[in-house]
């Protein structure tokens, strides 16, 4: 029978790392979407109306301004599901590519433990309800950055599926790295290009960790450059510095094959929109 | 994208510079030959500046020059990107991207190979497409070339590592059922192995006779030792063997008998050609030996160039030529000797 973790097991796991943080700056953030305050008071209102006036001859920091926009009126951030991803996976589809098998619970990782369900005869079992929501975020947040024309870069270092990933990529009209991570590509980004180069936009793992079962080495020159990254998450990884984690398999073939197939929908389906969305713009702005 | 934007016009600005300065230098040195700058050629210039300033530099490249810069500088700054900032490459972000753009490709080749097998052993169906082995072992690109193939085409520097994985892959690759489009692929990379040493004239190899019912065949003697062999084979034949009119029994041995049958394994005709030998003379090793050699010049016109050249190498197209020693005075046999008083003894035989 299925055994679960007790409460006993929980514990607090202390880290080595003390973060220092140096010049600390404050984090100035403008509302875009202001809310309509209904003030009953006459008095209230008149001298709210005069703030308002006053505030609006100030410099708002706009943040799409410095930006070049190809959409500009956003209707993607009104709809939660905009892109109609809830429609791509179901619950029976992840149990039916085996994406709930972790690894032996001697792998297991600590900071892992939340997303288990419990151990089967030895080997780790995900809480699938935990991981279809974390999915599905992972996928608008990639199509969300794919329609305002970002660079997704995919990297994975198992030889296994290698091909299956690059093969992925290309047919989305992305990037991939599957081969051996040069220390400061990212980080040190002008010495290795000779010219100026984009960074990516999201970084998608579908395998965490390099040849050696260590934590890959893009994760931290992401979390460094600030890059949002998208990771599927096994029993054994790390997922603390992954801004999506997604618990779930990634030795199977089938769980693999599952993934590259959700990743390629999103892509392609939030460019159509974008393709669409641009043209009725421009079709609209040439009327006008 | 602002960057590009002023890439490109720093690139133009310097054009528009270096095109000045050239214009008033030709001016001027068609003033100093007296030549009407119209009618001045290039060569009249690299003259004037071979004789203006004289260099004893080895490399030509570093000696000082006077052209347009149009052949110096690229006219069109070509980047590997667009005004947006995407990377043409979907490989751009590996350093590298053509040749991990090759082998990507052939890794995925070699993946849909596989299903392909997968499925046809399992279901039974017949393939989809045509698939075949290769006929011959294929010569894939030297250090050298694979180096200046990047260097010159997309200006990218490969290592010795990479070339390494380069040739398992393609030779992995090759060793598979192949489609039409994967030869095709691996045709951009080697090419069958030819020849660089034509070790034998090809007349005398592609001699052969034909029998009255119209079969092919040759004839050709084998020596060993004091052994005698006359070898037969004929060409499209079942397997058959026969020596002094018994088959392979005729040799009790095992080391005998894989000496007969060792050039048919190499060249991989054991159930395509006829054998007829016939011994005389010798022991059991040495008639072995003796329809070795025969047998492996019997069947060169039957067989691949690079096969030939494989025979002509191992040795075994060559007459063995040890023989037994000669006895020596003064000692027993070839080399052994007698004990060391004897010697003395037979030495003393000899003085007066």
């Amino acid at each position: 029978g299925a055994c679960i973790p007790s409460l006993s097991q929980q514990k607090t796991y202390k880290t080595d790392i003390k973060a220092k943080v140096v010049n600390p700056r404050p984090l100035t953030v403008t509302r875009i979407y202001e809310k309509k305050v209904i003030l009953k008071n006459a008095e209230a209102a008149a001298a709210l109306a005069k703030e308002e006036e006053l505030s609006d001859k100030k410099e708002k920091i706009n943040v799409y301004k410095s930006f070049h926009r190809d959409i500009a009126e956003d209707n993607a951030l009104k709809n939660p599901d905009f892109f109609k991803v809830k429609e791509m996976v179901d619950l029976h589809t992840l149990f039916k590519n085996r994406v709930h098998f972790g690894h032996h619970h001697g792998c297991r990782h600590p900071f892992v433990v939340p997303f288990l369900y419990g151990v089967r005869q030895n080997t780790d079992i995900f809480d699938l309800d935990k991981t279809l929501p974390r999915l599905h975020n992972a996928l608008n947040f990639i199509a969300h950055m794919v329609y305002r024309g970002g660079v997704v870069l995919f990297v994975s270092r198992n030889a296994q599926t290698m091909p299956l990933v690059e093969y992925t990529a290309q047919k989305c009209g992305e990037y991939s790295h599957c081969r051996f991570w040069k220390g400061g590509l990212l980080t040190n980004i002008d010495y290795l290009y000779k010219n100026l180069t984009r960074y990516p936009d999201v970084v998608v793992f579908i395998h965490t960790q390099n040849n050696f079962s260590h934590e890959h080495a893009a994760i931290t020159e992401c979390a460094k450059m600030l890059i949002p990254t998208v990771g599927i998450v096994d029993s054994n990884c790390n997922p603390t510095l992954v801004t999506y984690p997604v618990p779930g398999n990634d030795d199977s073939l089938d769980a693999v094959k599952l993934y590259c197939k959700l990743f390629e929908e999103t892509i392609l389906r939030a460019k159509e929109y974008r393709k669409r969305d641009i043209e009725e713009l421009s079709d609209d702005s040439d009327e006008s | 994208m602002k960057a590009f934007l002023k890439r490109a016009k720093e690139h133009e600005s310097k054009i528009n510079k270096y095109t000045e300065e050239y214009e008033l230098g030709r001016k001027h040195l068609a003033n100093m030959m007296g030549i009407h700058p119209d009618e001045m050629t290039q060569e009249h210039i690299n003259e004037a500046i071979r004789y203006l300033l004289p260099s004893g530099l080895f490399d030509k490249g570093s000696r000082p020059q006077f052209k347009h810069p149009k052949d110096i500088l690229p006219l069109n700054f070509d980047f590997p990107f667009d005004k947006a900032g995407r990377p043409y490459h979907y490989q751009y972000y590996t350093l590298l991207p053509n040749y991990h753009c090759i082998m990507s490709e052939a890794a995925w080749r070699m993946e849909c190979l596989r299903e392909e097998e997968v499925r046809i052993g399992s279901t039974g169906a017949p393939p989809q497409e045509e698939m075949k082995h290769l006929s011959e072992e294929y010569e894939w690109m030297d250090l050298r070339t694979f180096l200046n193939y990047f260097k010159s085409n997309h200006s990218e520097v490969v290592q010795v590592n990479e070339h390494n994985r380069f040739v398992i892959l393609m030779t992995k690759l090759s060793k598979m059922r192949l489609r039409e489009q994967d030869v095709a692929f691996l045709k951009q990379f080697g090419s069958p192995k030819t020849s660089e040493i034509n070790v034998m004239d090809t007349e005398e190899i592609k001699k052969f006779y034909v029998n009255e019912q119209g079969r092919k065949f040759r004839t050709k003697n084998g020596y060993r030792k004091s052994a005698i062999a006359q070898v037969t084979v004929y060409a499209e034949g079942e397997g058959i063997l026969e020596i002094n009119g018994k088959g392979i029994e005729y040799f009790e041995s095992q080391y005998a008998r894989e000496q007969v049958l060792f050039p048919l394994v190499l060249t991989s005709s054991l159930n395509k050609v006829d054998v007829h030998a016939r011994v005389e003379g010798g022991g059991e090793m040495g008639q072995s030996g003796a329809i070795r050699h025969g047998l492996s010049n019997a069947l060169l016109p039957f067989v691949s160039q690079q096969m030939v050249n494989k025979l002509s190498l191992s040795g075994l197209l060559d007459r063995d030529s040890r023989v037994k020693e000669r006895n020596k005075p003064g000692q027993k046999k070839a080399r052994k000797q007698f004990q060391w008083y004897e010697l003395i003894k037979a030495c003393c035989k000899f003085l007066p």
